[in-house]
């Protein structure tokens, strides 16, 4: 029993960081109609970019090493949604232009990775060792430590969505593009600081996860599917949806983790998916996936 | 009986009533108007009927129950409608955008279990509507004009009892607009088709209809004989004053 | 992706028109000659032989997707899951159940058929980005499930292998010699292109165009959505089962690998780089990324650098792909012998109003 809930401790802190990762990539298809399929190699790439600074290059602290990796995050998206997104929005079928070429970046990017570092895998190391006896459960610090960074990150985006006239701003394009625009909120910043914003909870949940599994070339698309698998589940566009299924998701993990095994996280998943969309075909809190 | 009988329908998009518990009911061979502001929910009406949106209450033909069912069934029980923006099919000209109709809309088979036959030879309709000579034109080559024409006779084509027209005359110069009253005008008395039409320009609807009805934030307003019907002070602060009561 | 394609050739009035010779049905069967009559040319050139027939069968597959990417519109990702499936299921039957190889072809058909329905049931009724979604996240999730599923006979993570040739009139098919399977996966390649040729060119054709075109349109005219883009995913899949199980006899080894990101971003680069929408281009797109590829081998990590640059390149820069290119081509010389006649008889009707 005891052991169950630490179990279950561990799920919902995986949980709130997978909240964060399918987060960035709902706002982006709510906001600027972006299925972006490279977003696994964000992940990777917020990854990789903390080993080179707390491992591999130089030592630095955890703290400085968000410091540095988050803005970086932010403007590589900010570019990605400039040079190739942009211009892809005056064509007709830009829904599957834009699966194209993202999925063209993912690998692209991914195998920059792989020629840069090699294919050995990496792993960053836990942020802060030993543990600590909470009412007779055992927590780790690097458990709790992720659970603050993550929770600090989705209370400053809460804050941000709702107090700022960007994070208004873009609330406003998510509900109506045309209207927002007939009220002079530039779109194409508003979409580009989106994809920055995406991009960056994309990297933040590269580096809180990096010490928990293996870092390789290319395990940012099991973090991809894990997105897609969530954001279904609740809903696209659903920031309630997201938030439900990620702890769900991320309890099972944890669970199914323990009892047979990681490598039977992904077929469950699928399963939770597929009894959810049997049930409720939009997912969760989805309104709008059903047509004539 | 009524051809087509609506029943307490209501069709929501999140807090709004586009469409808000209105009823009515259509006599075969009629021509019906339906006027009303913009976002009054005229379009949601015919995409109810049409089968593109499923909301609540009944919606009858010939006294069966035709809610519920997906568009194309609709179309083989012969209600056949146009859009307000004209989209044909792109890649195709314009006699194949017809026979998509003819061979698709003739598929099923009436209320009553009888096959209906499809048309026998397009250049009939095509002279009907006037674009004799562009029939192998693409359509990405039309005007507005001739794209109406074309998704109007391709609606024809799948040989309706009851044609729905979304602002045919919408965007169209004072020559084409009444080209097209005349045409639908004739539909109905020639063809016997009984018509359902959503327009804006007034004195079109008091010279073809013979009934009115006005939307106004997805209720009925009015419903009557046109020339009381925008008489009526409401009606008149509805489409003339402010957009919105 | 633009949504010029080649116009429809057939509609239900003007059914011959399939038949007549066009620049479809030339350039495929043209294709078709000259390969039939390579391997005289080729003698036994094993190694070339080997990359002309995985080109076929990849080719096969690239028109097969085109078919649902280009045509019909719809985003599925998952078309290598339904290859994969259908080299499981008649490497297992071979290897598990003793069968004869030849019925595996019905047998990965089938399986290709039923999976993509059955993805199909629930997507098609959503939204077409849902399909991408959903699709994408079965093609990533069928990798573990193979690997865990070594119970039911999948080999686990090193998958199936050896697998049994086939083998005509007791004798049997040898690596050694690759004629009698070049023409085997010839006869397949054939087999794709006309189905799609036929699914696009004919009244069912016309169906899942206009869908694509114009949708809400096309339902109004009395197609059903649900119906003709159900079966069009079974045609797709049905042709990707077939090819996903000869490949398994072919290479003799079937395993998780298939379902690598390398396999999948070749096959969207054949069809980009071939055409989207523009049969047969992305049939020809799969012998230039099969070939290129080889011809990289010496670059092994940067090729996927490579691909990966090509398809936002292609996406970006020339989204029509190579049959693209020849409409333009094809246009300009039009427009300027157009503008000769003009100039020369200047008398000659022209685009203008009669009279
Ligand atoms: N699919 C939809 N989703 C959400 N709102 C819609 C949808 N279709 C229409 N509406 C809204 O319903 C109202 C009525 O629209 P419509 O029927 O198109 O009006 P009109 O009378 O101009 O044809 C408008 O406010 C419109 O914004
Ligand atoms: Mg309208």
């Amino acid at each position: 029993m005891r052991e169950f809930i630490e179990v279950l401790i561990t799920g919902i802190t995986i949980g709130i960081v997978y909240f964060l990762v399918a987060v960035g990539f709902t706002l982006c298809y709510g906001v600027g109609r972006v299925l972006n399929y490279s977003y696994g190699s964000f992940f990777t790439w917020g990854a990789y970019l903390a080993w080179v600074l707390a491992v591999g290059y130089s030592k630095l602290n955890y703290v400085l090493v968000f410091v540095i990796v988050l803005p970086i995050m932010f403007f590589l998206g900010v570019a990605v949604d400039q040079v190739l997104i942009r211009p892809l929005r005056k064509r007709p079928e830009f829904d599957f232009s834009v699966i194209l070429v993202t999925l063209g970046l993912a690998v692209f990017l991914d195998n920059l990775v792989l020629v840069i570092f090699g294919a050995r895998t990496k792993s960053l190391p836990e942020f802060l060792t030993g543990s600590v006896k909470l009412g007779g459960f055992t927590i780790s610090w690097q458990l709790i430590a992720m659970f603050i960074f993550a929770l600090v990150v989705a209370v400053v985006l809460f804050v941000f969505m709702a107090r700022t006239r960007t994070g208004m701003s873009m609330r406003a394009v998510a509900q109506d593009p045309t209207g927002a625009r007939i009220v002079g909120i530039p779109l194409f910043r508003v979409f580009a600081v989106t994809f920055g914003i995406s991009t960056l909870l994309c990297g933040a949940g590269g580096i809180l996860l990096a010490p928990r599994f293996f870092m390789t070339p290319t395990g940012g698309w099991t973090f991809l599917v894990k997105a897609l698998i969530i954001v279904i589940a609740g809903g696209l566009g659903s920031l309630r949806g997201t938030l439900y299924a990620s702890f769900m998701l991320g309890i099972i993990e944890a669970i199914v983790g323990w009892k047979l095994g990681l490598l039977w996280v992904m077929p469950f998943w699928f399963l939770v998916l597929f009894l959810v969309l049997l049930v409720k075909p939009a997912g969760l809190f989805g309104a709008t996936a059903r047509k004539g | 009986m009524a051809l087509l009988t609506l029943e307490h329908v209501t069709q929501r998009f999140g807090a709004l009533a586009a469409v808000n518990d209105l009823s009515f009911e259509l006599e075969e061979g009629e021509v019906f108007g339906i006027a009303g502001p913009n976002g009054a929910g005229k379009t949601t009406v015919f995409n109810l009927i049409s089968g593109f949106l499923h909301g609540s209450g009944r919606i009858l033909l010939d006294g069966k129950r035709i809610d519920g069912l997906p568009p194309h069934r609709v179309t083989h029980l012969g209600i056949a409608r146009t859009f307000q923006i004209p989209q044909p099919f792109q890649s195709m000209t314009v006699v194949q955008n017809l026979r998509i109709g003819e061979y698709y809309g003739s598929q099923g088979r009436t209320a009553d279990g009888a096959r209906r036959a499809p048309w026998k030879d397009l250049s009939g309709l095509i002279e009907f509507v006037g674009l004799q000579g562009k029939e192998d034109r693409p359509v990405s080559s039309l005007k507005l004009y001739d794209k109406k024409l074309t998704v109007l006779a391709s609606a024809l084509a799948t040989r309706p009892r009851l044609v729905m027209l979304d602002e045919a005359l919408g965007g169209l110069s004072a020559v084409e607009a009444e080209l097209s009253l005349a045409l639908l005008q004739r539909l109905n008395k020639e063809w016997g088709l009984t018509v359902i039409m959503i327009e804006h320009l007034m004195s079109a609807l008091t010279r073809s209809c013979d009934r009115l009805l006005i939307l106004n934030n997805g209720e009925a307003l009015r419903l009557g004989e046109p020339r009381a019907v925008v008489e009526d002070p409401a009606v008149i602060e509805c489409l003339v004053g402010g957009k919105r009561a | 992706m633009k949504r010029d394609r080649t116009p429809v050739a057939a509609l239900p009035g003007d059914r011959p028109k399939a038949l007549r010779f066009n620049r479809q049905n030339g350039i495929t069967l043209g294709l078709v000659v000259i390969l039939a009559l390579l391997p005289l040319a080729l003698g036994d050139s094993t190694y070339t032989m080997r990359l002309l027939i995985v080109s076929m069968i990849w080719g096969g597959v690239a028109v097969a997707w085109d078919l649902l990417l280009g045509y019909a519109g719809i985003f599925n990702l998952g078309q290598i899951g339904f290859f994969a499936l259908g080299a499981y299921a008649s490497a297992m039957l071979s290897q598990n159940a003793g069968l004869n190889p030849w019925w595996g072809l019905l047998a990965g058909a089938a399986v290709g058929a039923v999976l993509a329905v059955l993805l199909g049931l629930p997507s098609l009724r959503m939204a077409g980005i849902y399909i991408a979604l959903l699709t994408l996240a079965f093609y990533e999730v069928l990798g573990p499930l193979l690997t865990v599923g070594q119970a039911v006979g999948t080999g686990g993570k090193r998958g199936i292998s050896p697998i049994e040739p086939y083998s005509i009139g007791g004798h049997t098919l040898s690596s050694g010699n690759q004629v009698p399977w070049f023409y085997l996966a010839l006869g397949l390649f054939v087999l794709c292109l006309v189905v799609c040729y036929f699914a696009i060119n004919s009244r069912f054709g016309a169906s899942f165009i206009a869908l694509h075109d114009s949708e809400q349109f096309a339902q109004s005219l009395g197609i059903s959505r649900y119906k003709v883009s159900l079966l069009i995913v079974a045609i797709s899949g049905t042709l990707t089962g077939l090819m996903g199980a000869f490949y398994a006899h072919y290479t003799g080894v079937v395993s998780p690998r298939i379902l690598g990101l390398e396999v999948f971003i070749y096959l969207v680069v054949m069809v980009l780089l071939g055409g989207v929408g523009k049969f047969p281009g992305p049939a020809i797109g799969a012998f230039v990324v099969i070939f290129v590829s080889d011809w990289l081998r010496a670059f092994e990590n940067f090729r996927l650098l490579i691909f990966g640059a090509l398809v936002v390149a292609l996406v970006m820069l020339a989204p029509r792909g190579l049959m693209g290119a020849l409409d333009s081509v094809q246009g300009f010389v039009h427009h300027r012998r157009g503008r000769h006649a003009a100039a020369e008889a200047p008398a000659a009707e022209t685009d203008g109003p009669k009279p």
